[in-house]
């Protein structure tokens, strides 16, 4: 495992501008949605004093009243939304080729060779996206049927108890659906390691590797997922207390860096799983860490 | 002599009519119910104060008609007359039922002065459904299950026609019952003097005492927890299962009582009971002396189940004391009711986020109340009877709606004078049944500059007003010397052009006001028409502020982000909104695509 995390770094310093291209695009698509809210919105809140309170609380009342000035911004928000996911999905599966075979092949983030093979790859990568979702829709049911288990009884309150309860329901059947996640990866793997098989014969493949490194797949993907759960509560925390702290044009800016400082880390805590889960994706379900 | 009969007969229905205001009619009730047949029946005897005026007919008002659903016949809930005797000899059998009235045509006049006895043999029919009349899941809900005398208005009987939203309307009497069923269940209401237990059959014996109604669930599962605020006893009824929400309950409970008393008057009963899961839908529902509540769900925001909670005690005093007519004037508990739920939440909250307060997101009852209220405020008045609305109609504009009109009324009138104002309003007419012009004549009394206030235009509000700073605009008029303790200096006078809007003006004052960078600032009262206007004047300092109506009296204002103006903005809420959207985004997007 230890091979694997460090294989990951390595392949993460190697291909650092893909890291940033992700990100990059992930912030660009989200301000297209965002802007018009911004554009719509800007003057009616900047001379508001009534305002004046969302910059130091998420403040429902101005956001309710700014929906009350302004109707079209909700719905003007929600079409952005859908219609951006739709472009996002679509992105992904196209990006998708690119990321795994570089990653397989070590290679250097190279532009050119990035998108032919995001091109080469796209099909495949639709098929294997309608796979999962199937995969996805039989670990979603176990989870539910798995959160039943969970109990109330020692949470026999409203408020904050409950809410324990509802978050240990939900790690819970996180827990399952982060198995589909990686076998996903390894099937993306095998796809660019073997474009000429059939679905059918790839998806038994990445079974038997899955079955073979079960245990390890799973520490790799955890060893990168808890730290940024760390850090993405801290960031939550500090964002918070600045803006409530000083509820100042510099707690919104410090505020704002550390939400990018929290995308940018999560797109790094998904390559880095991504290529630490390469060296654990040959066919014949044996590792190549020592290799 | 002629004269001196027209005083005398003048003076008794003077007396007849101040006595019969003061005498309760007595109810007694004799129940048993039926589980095996889903029938609850027996008979009620009513002992009627002397009438101001001669009898021919008498009417009484059978609820359980009303629950019936046109559009499921599957739903048959009835109240079967088996027979009816006036002074327990004579049998009346001239009588016929239409909708929820039942018209009773009496063979000889009953004089006016004679006090009179009925007794009704009554079958109701209970249905299996969930909601404030039915059986479900073997737990019986029983609101208005019996034939009880219509209200008696201005010497006359009031027969209403009860829409889908209305309310039973009823006078107070004082209530007494032997109610009996199957000893695996109880029965939950106030007033329970007694239970005996024999031969598989629990017996209940109620006082109810001056009441409007007599309602109650009868139901196997239940415990009561009892505890008691300041002298009065609060009964929970709960089962295992929701015994996380008793304390939760009790702790409402009192807090709205105490508050209530400060804000209103005192509760003028010994005992509020509450029944966790008594509505198995959704709502929760007051009744004399009692709430039922749906079963709660654990949750984060526990302020849903706790504002519901608090409406509904707060019911207690706007129905259930000032019991005004549901039907006509469904704004008089409701709307003033949600009023003081929307002020009793947010100083339960300490003045912030009294929905929800949770990792720095806040919202305000009130928030929801302006964006509900205002979808549907120019579609009708909030005086409307309960025939004219839709069930969504009647929460957005009776209790939404209204609750902003009757707090733009009170913030008209100032906290002191409203405080007053709701004392004396209690005060004059508890136990009675006060109309619209009730509570125009003595709100009027309480109004400042009353002559511009017309409150019955403003009660029938369909216009949505907003107040808006456009323009904030300064210029430096002159520089002159001013002597000042010997001291001679500089003084920068500004010349201030303030630009203000009015939209559907209700022609009533609004503050206005400038804040300055010394921390000062002036008001001034207007009153004017539609349209646009400028307040200039001129000020040693820099204005960097201005607002009009800068504590939202208005609540039926429907902009608030433009009752102000920074001159040199608050330099964030936009690009932090902006921000916060953006990494939501972002987040959405790392969900869908795994990075």
């Amino acid at each position: 495992m230890g091979i694997a995390i460090k294989t990951g770094l390595w392949l993460l310093r190697r291909n650092l501008t893909l890291v940033y291209f992700i990100y990059a695009t992930k912030l660009i698509l989200a301000a297209i949605v965002v802007l018009p809210l911004l554009i719509i919105s800007s003057n009616q809140l900047e001379q508001s004093k009534f305002a004046t309170i969302l910059m130091s609380e998420w403040s429902m009342n101005v956001v309710s009243e700014l929906i009350m000035a302004r109707q079209n911004v909700f719905s003007i928000l929600l079409i952005s939304i859908l219609i951006m996911t739709v472009v996002a999905i679509a992105f992904r599966q196209f990006v998708a080729g690119g990321i795994y075979s570089g990653f397989a092949n070590k290679l250097i983030f190279s532009a050119p060779q990035f998108f032919s093979d995001s091109a080469k790859h796209f099909a495949e990568n639709i098929r294997i996206t309608m796979l999962m979702g199937v995969i996805y829709a039989v670990l979603f049911i176990i989870a539910l049927i798995a959160g039943i288990f969970v109990p109330d009884g020692p949470f026999r309150q409203f408020g904050q108890w409950s809410l324990a309860s509802e978050m240990i329901r939900g790690a819970l059947m996180y827990f399952f659906l982060i198995p589909g996640s990686i076998f996903s990866d390894i099937m993306r793997y095998r796809a660019v390691a073997d474009p000429e098989t059939s679905t059918g014969v790839r998806f038994r493949q990445s079974l038997d590797i899955f079955k073979a490194n079960f245990v390890k797949l799973l520490s790799v993907y955890y060893v990168w997922f808890l730290p940024f759960i760390l850090f993405w509560l801290l960031i939550e925390w500090l964002a918070l207390s600045v803006t409530q702290s000083s509820g100042s044009t510099f707690g919104v800016v410090i505020e704002f860096m550390l939400f990018q400082s929290c995308s940018f880390g999560r797109t790094v805590q998904s390559l880095g799983a991504i290529a630490s889960i390469s060296v654990m994706t040959r066919k014949d379900g044996v590792e190549i860490e020592k290799q | 002599m002629e004269h001196l009969r027209t005083i005398s007969l003048s003076f008794l229905i003077f007396i007849l009519c101040v006595s019969s205001s003061f005498a309760l009619d007595k109810i007694e009730i004799e129940a048993t119910l039926d589980s095996d047949s889903q029938v609850i029946s027996g008979f009620v005897i009513i002992d009627f104060e002397p009438k101001p005026v001669d009898l021919s007919a008498l009417n009484f008002r059978l609820m359980p008609y009303h629950y019936n659903d046109e559009d499921d016949t599957t739903i048959n809930s009835s109240i079967e007359i088996d027979s009816i005797y006036l002074n327990n000899e004579t049998a009346l059998v001239d009588y016929n039922i239409d909708e929820t009235n039942l018209n009773v045509k009496l063979n000889d006049v009953i004089n006016s002065g004679d006090s009179f006895r009925v007794q009704i043999y009554f079958r109701t029919i209970i249905p299996e459904v969930m909601g404030r009349f039915g059986l479900w899941e073997n737990q019986y809900s029983l609101e208005s299950w019996f034939p009880i005398p219509a209200p008696w208005r201005n010497n006359d009987w009031l027969i209403h026609s009860y829409a889908q939203m209305s309310e039973p309307v009823s006078d107070f009497f004082k209530i007494s019952a032997t109610t009996s069923f199957p000893d695996s269940m109880i029965l939950m209401s106030p007033g329970i003097v007694s239970n005996e237990s024999t031969g598989g059959i629990t017996t209940t014996q109620l006082s109810a005492g001056k009441t409007l109604d007599l309602s109650f669930v009868i139901a196997s599962g239940f415990q009561l927890h009892e505890t008691t605020c300041d002298d009065i006893n609060i009964g929970v009824y709960y089962r295992d299962v929701h015994q996380f929400a008793v304390d939760v309950t009790e702790q409402v409970a009192c807090d709205v009582l105490r508050l209530m008393e400060r804000e209103v008057g005192k509760y003028p009963f010994e005992q509020l009971v509450v029944v966790i899961g008594g509505l198995n839908v959704g709502g929760q529902l007051e009744h004399p002396r009692m709430v039922w509540t749906w079963p709660p769900e654990r949750w984060l925001f526990t302020r849903n189940y706790e504002s519901a909670l608090t409406h509904e005690v707060i019911h207690q005093w706007f129905f259930g004391i000032v019991a005004t007519d549901q039907v006509l004037d469904p704004w008089m508990d409701e709307s003033i009711t949600e009023y003081f739920t929307t002020k009793l939440n947010h100083e339960l909250a300490d003045g912030r986020g009294d929905i929800a307060n949770v990792f720095g997101l806040t919202a305000d009852y009130i928030s929801s109340s302006r964006q509900l209220g205002f979808s549907t405020f120019d579609l009708y008045p909030i005086t409307e009877g309960t025939g004219i609305y839709t069930s969504r109609q009647y929460g957005t504009v009776v209790y939404k709606k209204g609750s902003l009109i009757i707090g733009t009324i009170c913030g008209i009138m100032g906290d002191s004078a409203s405080s007053l104002f709701w004392h004396e309003y209690y005060e004059r007419f508890k136990f009675t049944h006060p109309v619209e012009q009730d509570f125009i004549q003595l709100a009027d009394q309480y109004m400042p500059r009353s002559e511009l206030i017309d409150l019955s235009h403003l009660l029938n509000l369909m216009n949505t007003i907003d107040y808006s700073i456009t323009d904030l605009s300064m210029g430096f008029i002159e520089t002159i010397d001013s002597a000042s303790d010997d001291k001679t200096r500089d003084e920068i006078i500004f010349k201030i052009n303030i630009d203000y809007r009015i939209k559907n003006s209700l022609g009533y004052p609004v503050l206005l006001r400038a804040e300055f960078d010394d921390g000062s600032f002036i008001d001034t009262t207007i009153v004017a028409t539609s349209g646009d206007y400028t307040w200039e004047f001129n000020y040693k300092s820099r204005p960097v502020a201005a607002l009009i109506d800068p504590e939202f009296v208005y609540q039926v204002d429907r902009n608030w982000l433009n009752n102000s103006y920074l001159v040199n903005g608050n330099s964030g809420s936009g690009p932090r909104l902006f921000s916060g959207m953006l990494f939501l985004i972002e987040s959405i997007f790392s969900t869908v695509w795994g990075l």
